[in-house]
């Protein structure tokens, strides 16, 4: 039993009630109550355990997650091709607006000529090698063609309509945006790829054209001339 | 020679996961709560109800303990107020006999003896359930759990001068009650 009595206070209580009190107050705990009240702290340290360890793993996990998501969304926001004029122009260029005027002559350019107006469409390859990549696609003919016909539109409606109309100066001067020409820089400006027939008609030519690869690094393609060179002229003497 | 304890260094422990230090503090307090309670109520079943309701939120209370006053302190507080939550609940506690002999230790080889007491602790009982409740309460948190004027007026809620006239009252009726002859059933 506690005495924890602070001696210092003066306690109205008569000592002897207290000693009749203290000699006949001996009840103990119910067993099944001890029982019950163990059984329950340690049924909560094991739920503490239990929830410590899903803890352990859930909160990185959920700060791991939150970051990634946090870095998706800033660098998603922060690309430059959702905002630059290319990607706007492009999107504009493929989902042409419909005005109930439209007609069916005119809708806009067709597929094929969307096709042609993207330039990462265009496929480099088929340039001739050495050239530079001239603007082929026909875009900037395009565009103004598109600007004319938009501006035309816009004066029939206002013409019908009796309203001053203006056209989208934006749009207009996207349209109207000069392309410059693309030049697709030479690949071997100085040695040419093969030999061509012309080269190969003379027999002095031909070598110094094998010469020429061979110096400018195409030992491949110089191998494979000079095998062609042993089989048609086999009695030429080969310098050292 | 081993070193004791103290109360909230044990509670500390199993806020840390030390059942046993639980079972240390639990066996320390657990009777003389029990006895505080039992004789409060006047009524086993509330008793033991309420105790287990005491040490439920104790247990659950672990997390937010901090040892800034006497475990005692804290565990009559929490005991104090269960019961008053209880009476609440249920209007009124049926207040019956709390003399149930289950409750008592082995009378062992001297039954006479035995008898005796039994029938003193019912006079005492008797004379406990005559004083109103805050008066028992103190005069019960000072015998039982053996607290300072000054602590009691914490669980209590009320100021020391209040305290020391419940106990003055409560010891005056207890004594004049056991005073009386007694008189065998």
């Amino acid at each position: 039993m506690n005495q924890d009595h602070d001696k210092h206070e003066a306690i109205d209580v008569d000592p002897q009630v207290s000693a009749h009190y203290q000699s006949l107050a001996d009840e103990e705990t119910p067993a099944d109550l001890d029982n019950a009240v163990l059984r329950e702290a340690a049924r909560a340290v094991r739920a503490d355990s239990r929830k410590g360890s899903f803890q352990a793993w859930y909160r990185p996990a959920a700060v791991m997650a939150t970051v990634g998501l946090t870095l998706a969304i800033i660098l998603d926001l922060s690309d430059p091709g959702i905002f630059s004029p290319a990607a706007d122009m492009s999107l504009e260029t493929a989902l042409p607006v419909q005005t109930p005027a439209d007609t069916t002559a005119d809708r806009g350019p067709e597929p094929a000529q969307l096709l042609r107006m993207q330039p990462d469409l265009a496929p480099a390859a088929t340039q001739p090698e050495g050239a530079p990549l001239e603007d082929h696609t026909g875009l900037s003919d395009v565009f103004t063609a598109e600007v004319e016909r938009e501006k035309q539109r816009v004066q029939e409606m206002e013409a019908a309509a009796g309203t001053a109309l203006k056209p989208a100066p934006n749009a207009a001067a996207k349209f109207a945006r000069p392309r410059p020409a693309i030049a697709l820089k030479p690949l071997l400006p100085e040695a040419p790829f093969a030999c061509s027939d012309e080269q190969k008609s003379d027999v002095e030519e031909w070598w110094q054209c094998i010469a020429t690869l061979r110096q400018s690094g195409q030992a491949a393609a110089a191998d494979l001339e000079l095998d062609n060179f042993r089989e048609i002229f086999p009695d030429f003497e080969l310098p050292e | 020679m081993s070193v004791i304890p103290e109360d909230s260094a044990l509670m500390l422990r199993y806020k840390d996961g030390d059942v046993t230090a639980f079972e240390t503090l639990y066996r320390r307090h657990k009777d003389s709560l029990y006895r505080y309670l039992l004789r409060l109520s006047q009524n086993r079943d509330t008793a033991e109800d309420v105790f287990q309701d005491v040490w439920g939120k104790i247990i659950k209370a672990r997390h937010r303990y901090r040892p800034t006053a006497k475990f005692t302190t804290f565990l009559y507080r929490v005991a104090h107020n269960c019961f008053i939550d209880y009476v609440r609940r249920n209007n009124r506690h049926r207040v019956a006999s709390a003399m149930d002999p289950d409750c008592r230790p082995d009378p062992g080889d001297e039954p006479d003896l035995e008898a005796e007491k039994s029938f003193a602790r019912q006079r005492l009982d008797a004379a406990l359930g005559t004083i109103p409740d805050e008066q028992r309460d103190a005069f019960l948190l000072h015998e039982e759990a053996g607290l300072s004027i000054n602590t009691i007026a914490q669980v209590t809620g009320v100021n020391r001068e209040t305290v020391r006239s419940r106990l003055r009252y409560a010891t005056k009726k207890l004594k004049t009650a056991l005073a009386e002859p007694a008189v065998h059933t």
